[in-house]
């Protein structure tokens, strides 16, 4: 039995990848992401993680406030680092803190959503309310006060991005679930003697999955942009420099009054590339996932 | 409204654990190395009452938050009240403007797009709003404050008035706005993204609706079907939209005002973070989230106002 | 002979979506006298609905329409934007099926029944509209307090009466009806039907009555259209063509609604299996000869054309 329903998971694979190669939005962001990817995992290649250090800099004669044709490719700044070397590494961490709080954000929503779905009655009521509270609660602000309370690390940041913004996957999947099963009673699933478990194993997750993942793709620019704005703020990890961090480090050492552009606008357009090509990627499987949304 | 009520008593609750779950003693670390007399220590943790159980403390707490004592700020030694009050004007009049002006803005561009799906315009509209709605809005305001008042010197480069500027009345207000000017336009910029294509893609299913059918076969010009029938429908998400988001006024431009040194409640939380100035943090924060239920209960008020359908609510 | 009111020659509408080019009306002529009533019946997707709503150009932008339509002595296809606005409604009105949202649900009834007087012009002003709306609605049963409510607080058969009063606003030639008592129950689908007739009386209207129910369009109307694929394939007089119907497509239509109060129509097994064709594939020959008991080695070489099936009767099958 395992073996056809891999071949009918492998075939639903293709099928999706068939309608996603043939959507030009969905194409673009995947080169883009394919770039950016490669980078981050190329960083060793591409530039020397030495240069992050100000000592390593100065031992090295780097020039202050270098401009691009002054030191290569992207200049240096206030203490001589190289900014191109700040790209190639924030994109690491960029990258992988929207991933993994990407990742938690939907643990989170799925499994609530799954468990007030599934079970339904007082829990569902329940985990409905706490779903509304925290979709009130002002998400910036809160994960503000609770990067200062934790104190400043890439993992908390994760976590507090994933603490943060997972309502909102709850309530998608949990109406997900609602309607499969739904069908599932139809299906008479039930009555032949499955158990919880087998249910939401073979029946709910494969149905929910894509939606899953489509939401997952439109959560990550959400989480990418929050660690920025944290990272502005001076919430960052000092030891791991995102582009949020370099940009806070550009503003906060008066970039902007020496127009050195070629400190801000490196990271920020980095920024904006990954952020639009996973929403292109996100909007072009959510179209897969539900067909009535496309030509939007 | 009851529900309202209990989603405030929980923030209410949440904070009160919050600022508790990393400190054993909030009020010792609220002075942490600054020199204030054992007797104002003292004085405040009998207010809140950290000797007694912890029902007792919460209700010491909600007797506290509710007469507006957050305690004192770190940084500048003044209740966390009034420096809150102070910052309120700046941020009201720079989110405010920023949000109305986004609001009808991006939703008239959403009602172009969408009316005229499929065409130059559309595509032109989609892509232009997406491209602000993907950039941190910060990133974006530095990017206009050195074009804009450091390469060519338009505008100032930040605060609400320049520095030492003795204007009074009239003029004062003027230097006020023209100061507002590139925050404002940052923060339109940045928030009309989410209009347009909340707008866009609620027309288009209406857009489908038979009921403008029946108004184009009545005889209705092409603008009357759209400005009579269709978008009075599709502007009810939308309208929820704008009241949520003027919930986040208070709340939404932490960065940008910290980028042009905007005098608000923004920059107030960025200086509170440096610190950390925890009890600031505690106040904003709360009255963050107060000023959220408070605009939900008003998105909710006026859906039932302006959609016939939603009778009770 | 006078001119008839609505003329149609050989009207096609193609629908070029994503998927093609797809063929929903084709070569349908059809004449409907002043005064006189057409109905127009067959199963949906056979393209009954798209053909009504050409008549008004009311199609969607991918629709391309093909052939002449001559309302009241204007050509429909080739009037510019301002004389098609000013013939809709005026020259001919829809009644819209209740059952979908034909109403603006934010607006209230009162209003969207005044509004083509306004559009039109042909009331003064507000209080003129307002007093012929709430004219309107008396007339088609409805208290005058009806014209503040808005859609929702309406049951189904007090919406199809909204959207009749609304067809009747400007005073049409023509009233093309389409379902209006679809989905409505038993008693108040009767009720609309005598309502329609006793309107069409007073007002000289000259009605095209759109329906799947034969048996509805046989008491409503005076001559009959069938059609099948997007082709008319048999017409003639009403209680003609229900009571021995020529084409074995009108025969199942016919044997799938029993007339009331007859127990043996109603055990015998309704003639007409499996489903009508896609418009975008239809089969080989006549479209029907896949569902038809009667098909035989000749119906699968070629579309049978109408042809004359008895006084004033046509029929598009080999076998009449």
């Amino acid at each position: 039995m395992t073996s056809i329903a891999m071949q009918r998971r492998k075939a639903t694979a293709g099928r999706v990848w068939r309608q996603f190669r043939s959507s030009r939005q969905g194409m673009i962001g995947l080169s883009v992401l394919a770039v950016f990817v490669i980078v981050a995992l190329a960083a060793p290649l591409l530039a020397d993680i030495r240069e992050l250090n100000p000592v390593f800099a100065r031992a090295q004669g780097n020039p202050q406030w270098a401009s691009p044709d002054q030191f290569g490719p992207l200049g240096t700044d206030y203490i001589r680092r190289s900014v191109w070397a700040q790209f190639v590494w924030g994109s690491r961490v960029s990258l992988f803190v929207g991933l993994a709080a990407t990742v938690l954000t939907i643990f989170i929503g799925s499994v609530v959503g799954i468990v007030s779905g599934f079970i339904g009655g007082k829990t569902d009521g329940a985990l409905m309310r706490l779903t509304e509270w925290f979709l009130v609660i002002p998400f910036l602000p809160l994960a503000i006060v609770l990067a200062s309370i934790l104190g400043r690390s890439v993992w908390n940041i994760i976590f507090v991005i994933g603490i943060t913004s997972w309502p909102s996957t709850a309530r998608l999947v949990r109406a997900q679930v609602l309607t499969v099963k739904q069908r599932l009673f139809v299906d008479r699933a039930r009555s032949l003697g499955a158990g919880g478990g087998h249910i939401v194993g073979h029946h709910i997750l494969p149905n929910v999955s894509g939606l899953i993942l489509a939401n997952a793709t439109l959560a990550v620019p959400i989480s990418i942009l929050t660690e920025t704005s944290l990272s502005f703020l001076g919430l960052g990890d000092p030891g791991a420099a995102s582009w949020g961090k370099t940009l806070e480090e550009a503003f906060v050492n008066g970039a902007m009054v020496r127009n050195a552009w070629w400190y801000f606008l490196p990271a920020g357009l980095g920024i904006l590339a990954v952020v639009l090509a996973f929403t292109l990627i996100g909007r072009t499987l959510e179209e897969i996932a539900n067909p009535r949304l496309s030509g939007r | 409204m009851a529900g309202s009520l209990l989603t405030l008593l929980f923030v209410l609750v949440f904070n009160f654990f919050l600022f508790r779950i990393v400190q054993k003693d909030p009020i010792g670390s609220l002075f942490r190395g600054r020199n204030v007399p054992q007797a104002v220590i003292d004085n405040l943790r009998e207010a809140f009452g950290l000797d007694q159980p912890l029902l007792t403390q919460f209700f010491l707490y909600m007797r506290e938050t509710f007469s507006l004592n957050f305690g004192v700020s770190y940084q500048s030694r003044q209740p966390v009240w009034d420096e809150i009050v102070a910052a309120i004007p700046a941020t009201v009049a720079l989110v405010g403007v920023s949000a109305i002006l986004s609001a009808v803005i991006g939703t008239a561009l959403g009602i172009v797009a969408a009316w005229r799906r499929n065409t130059w315009k559309d595509h032109g509209i989609t892509s232009g709003t997406m491209l602000f709605y993907s950039m941190p809005d910060f990133w974006l305001g530095m990017i206009l404050l050195v074009g804009l008042a450091v390469v060519v010197p338009l505008f100032p480069v930040g605060g609400i008035v320049d520095a030492g500027s003795t204007t009074t009345g009239l003029a004062r207000l003027l230097e006020q706005t023209y100061h507002m000017a590139l925050p404002a336009f940052t923060l339109t910029l940045a928030y009309l993204g989410e209009y347009t294509l909340v707008t866009r893609s609620s027309l288009l299913d209406v857009m489908g609706e038979d009921y403008l059918t029946v108004a184009r076969a009545k005889g209705l010009r092409d603008k009357l079907v759209r400005n009579r029938h269709a978008v009075p429908n599709a502007l009810l998400p939308v309208i929820t939209l704008a009241a949520i988001n003027f919930g986040f006024v208070l709340s939404g431009a932490i960065a940008v005002e910290a980028v042009f040194s905007w005098p608000g409640l923004g920059k107030a939380t960025a200086d509170a973070i440096r610190g950390p100035d925890l009890p600031m943090l505690q106040g904003l924060f709360l009255l963050f989230s107060a000023a959220v239920i408070f605009f939900n209960l008003v998105a909710d008020l006026t859906y039932g106002f302006l959609d016939p359908r939603v009778e009770d609510i | 002979m006078t001119e008839p009111l609505l003329s149609m020659r050989d009207v096609s509408v193609t629908y070029h979506g994503s998927g093609g080019a797809v063929p929903a009306v084709r070569r349908v002529s059809l004449d409907l006298e002043r005064g006189g009533s057409l109905g127009l019946a067959g199963e949906s997707g056979c393209g009954k609905s798209t053909l009504a709503n050409s008549i008004l150009r009311l199609l969607p932008p991918d629709a391309v329409v093909e052939g002449q339509i001559v309302l009241d002595g204007k050509d429909v296809l080739s009037l510019r934007p301002g004389g098609l606005r000013a013939a809709r409604w005026t020259a001919g009105a829809i009644v819209f099926q209740g059952a979908l949202h034909a109403l603006n649900p934010v607006q209230t009834v009162g209003r969207q029944i005044a509004e083509p007087m306004l559009i039109h012009g042909t009331v003064p002003d507000e209080e003129a509209a307002e007093r012929r709306t709430v004219e309107l609605l008396g007339r088609v049963g409805l208290p005058a307090a009806r014209a503040d409510s808005y859609p929702h607080q309406l049951s189904g058969g007090q919406r199809q009466r909204v959207l009749i009063a609304m067809a009747l606003a400007c005073e049409p030639m023509l009233l093309i009806a389409d379902e209006p008592t679809t989905a409505l129950d038993l008693m108040v689908q009767a009720q609309v039907l005598r309502l329609l007739e006793e309107l069409k009386e007073e007002h000289d209207l000259t009605l095209l009555f759109i329906t799947h129910d034969l048996s509805v369009l046989t008491y409503a109307c005076r001559d009959l259209a069938v059609m099948y694929a997007g082709r008319i394939v048999e017409d003639g007089p009403s209680w003609e063509v229900f009571g021995g119907p020529a084409h074995p497509y009108t025969k199942g239509l016919a044997a799938a609604f029993p007339t009331i109060g007859d127990p043996s129509s109603r055990m015998a097994p309704s003639g007409l299996g499996g489903d009508p064709p896609m418009p975008g594939s239809l089969p080989v020959g006549c479209p029907f000869n896949p569902r038809c008991p009667y098909a035989t080695e000749a119906c699968l070489e070629a579309e049978p054309e109408l042809r004359i099936a008895g006084t004033d009767r046509r029929a598009a099958c080999i076998l009449v």
